[in-house]
């Protein structure tokens, strides 16, 4: 199971993982245009900060996934093989059950277009995900565990 | 008439079976299970019935899992068969099929009894009408469904969540839709008096007319026995082609009655006595979802919650107990999230301050934006965010894990509210995968 972590002590709250987040899942995938001729998707990980403390925070991936058990269109399920919690977009009905159910508030209302939940993906179809290699702190790494 | 003889046996095919079938294969890859249900269709999401009307979900889209579900299960289903003549002792039950033939004798170790609900209808005329139909399940959102060319006025009575949802999607198919809701707000069990102003300012706003304090007195028909107008309560009378009854659901539980299988009083609604471990009184039998208690994690009892997260997740922790695993549904209250034409709303635990001691609440109010917290000795005991959802879910999760409140209390609805703020140990916490469903 792949996971992404924050090192608290090193991320600098530059926001720039919320940024590329945006990018990665955006139409045009260019930075330029997401944020001038699109309407921007909503971050996929938060960055949160109180004085000199900050980290960002996405899907933890959690083995008890409440978000999969409260869905009501069967739209997130965990990978049997990786463990990965996916979300079906295209199943999803924006119904908003799985913000309400995920305690870490990692799942966002995306109302760009038809209503649908957004969460971390871990970008599939990139080897290392956006908010990561794009950290310019190395705040950001991702582990392989259990699940 | 053969005998058939499984490990497990689920009887439902909804939210509660699919989450027993997935929780007994995550302990227990190889014991047999048969799922029985009425419905004779692959399991569907059946909280999107309303949306097979609206037209943004297909019947493809209604699947709840993949086609390859039971066989990539290793489950036997029984779609379109009714279980009935439980023998408790023997262990056993008798499938009817949908025409009334009988069929196999199921043998079991193992039961789960997850039959959900079914609605109440009230005594009154008219409602065999052609037109006139409840909604809560598959064929009835399709028989509407083909009905929608010749309906330009529809009648929806009852404003909770079936009643609203039905609504809603009715605006989207038929010129004039009116819902009708004896209380003086809409989704009582989920709103507040603020919360249901906004969301009645959202149906209207999309032209559903929304009548509170009524309610319909009479159902006619025409001379071909279809629904052509309802009488009100004030004596409104109005034309309809199509009347949906949406004002409850209760337990269906009549397959159990004489088995020895212990129902809670009627006075707290019937449904199945369970303990946490969704086991009824008798061993080897459990029961989950709609037709069943829960625990409450906010007011700490047992009690109908017959809401989809509570019917799988019960379901789920009952199979991995059937398989010999010892857990606990604690992750229980009354929990909901709509969005009506745009319009989030998301609620939990209490809706309204209960007169006790030690209660209190905050709200914060703008223009399209409602939030509200309440409180009891500073642990949060309801929760309701209109407009805006975003990160609702901290709140539901200081709520189940009873985490006081009082050093953050002030910035709970504030702009500042987030994880960092909150105490080390709790913050670290929300940091970290959950691992384990107790």
């Amino acid at each position: 199971m792949k996971r992404i972590y924050a090192i608290e002590e090193v991320c600098i709250g530059c926001h720039l993982c919320e940024v590329y987040c945006q990018v990665e899942h955006s139409r045009s995938r260019n930075i330029i245009k997401t944020f001038k001729d699109e309407v921007p998707p909503p971050s996929r990980i938060t960055v949160e900060e109180d004085g000199p403390v900050s980290f960002a925070l996405q899907c933890r991936h959690c083995p008890e996934p409440y978000c999969a058990y409260a869905c009501i269109a069967g739209a997130i399920y965990q990978d049997e093989q990786t463990g990965e919690v996916i979300q079906d977009r295209d199943k999803c009905i924006g119904c908003w059950t799985c913000v309400l159910s995920c305690t870490k508030g990692a799942i966002r209302a995306d109302t760009r277009g038809p209503r649908k939940a957004a969460k971390c993906d871990l970008c599939p179809g990139r080897e290392t995900p956006a908010c990561i290699e794009m950290c310019p702190n190395d705040a950001l790494y991702i582990v392989e565990e259990e699940f | 008439m053969a005998t058939k003889k499984y490990k497990y046996l689920i009887i439902g095919n909804s939210a509660g079976g699919i989450g027993c079938v997935e929780g007994i294969r995550r302990v227990d890859k190889k014991g047999s299970i048969a799922v029985v249900s009425d419905e004779k269709y692959h399991t569907y999401s059946r909280p999107l019935i309303t949306h097979l009307i609206e037209g943004d979900v297909d019947r493809r889209g209604m699947d709840f899992r993949p086609r390859t579900f039971y066989r990539g299960h290793d489950v036997q289903p029984y779609l379109g068969y009714r279980a009935q003549d439980l023998d408790t002792e023997g262990r056993s039950v008798t499938l009817i099929s949908e025409n009334g033939g009988k069929g196999n004798t199921i043998r079991f170790e193992k039961m789960l009894v997850a039959t959900g609900g079914k609605p109440f209808i009230p005594p009154m005329e008219g409602l065999d009408l052609d037109g006139v139909t409840a909604m809560i399940n598959l064929d009835q959102s399709l028989e509407v469904r083909k009905k929608l060319g010749r309906v330009q006025n529809a009648v929806v009575l009852g404003a909770g969540l079936i009643g609203t949802k039905t609504a809603q999607a009715l605006s989207h198919q038929v010129d004039n839709v009116t819902m009708v809701e004896l209380a003086e707000r809409i989704l009582a069990l989920v709103t507040d008096a603020v919360s249901s102003d906004m969301a009645v300012e959202a149906f209207r706003h999309s032209g559903v007319q929304v009548l509170l304090g009524n309610t319909v007195t009479e159902v006619k028909g025409d001379s071909k026995g279809r629904v052509s107008e309802v009488i009100l309560k004030d004596g409104t009378v109005l034309p309809c082609e199509l009347f949906v009854v949406a004002i409850g659901v209760r337990p269906r539980t009549e397959f159990l009655e004489g088995t020895g299988v212990a129902l809670a009083n009627m006075k707290v609604g019937g449904g199945v006595a369970v303990d946490l471990n969704m086991e009824t009184n008798i061993k080897g039998i459990y029961a989950c979802g709609d037709c069943a208690h829960a625990h409450d994690f906010v007011t700490g009892g047992m009690r109908l919650l017959p809401l989809w997260p509570n019917a799988y997740i019960g379901g789920r922790i009952a199979g991995m107990n059937m398989a010999g695993s010892s857990h606990q549904h604690k992750w229980a209250t009354n929990m909901n999230s709509v969005d009506f034409f745009g319009f989030p709303m998301v609620s939990a635990g209490f809706m309204l301050k209960p007169d006790k001691k030690g209660f209190e609440e905050i709200t914060r109010s703008e223009k399209d934006r409602y939030s509200k917290v309440i409180l009891k000795d500073d642990v949060i005991q309801g929760l309701i965010m209109a407009g805006e959802v975003d990160r609702a879910g901290i709140y539901l999760g200081l709520m189940r894990e009873k985490v006081k409140t009082t050093s953050f209390k002030k910035e709970l609805l504030t702009d500042d509210f987030a994880v960092v703020h909150l105490p080390f140990e709790v913050k670290e916490k929300i940091k970290q995968p959950i691992m384990e469903i107790e």
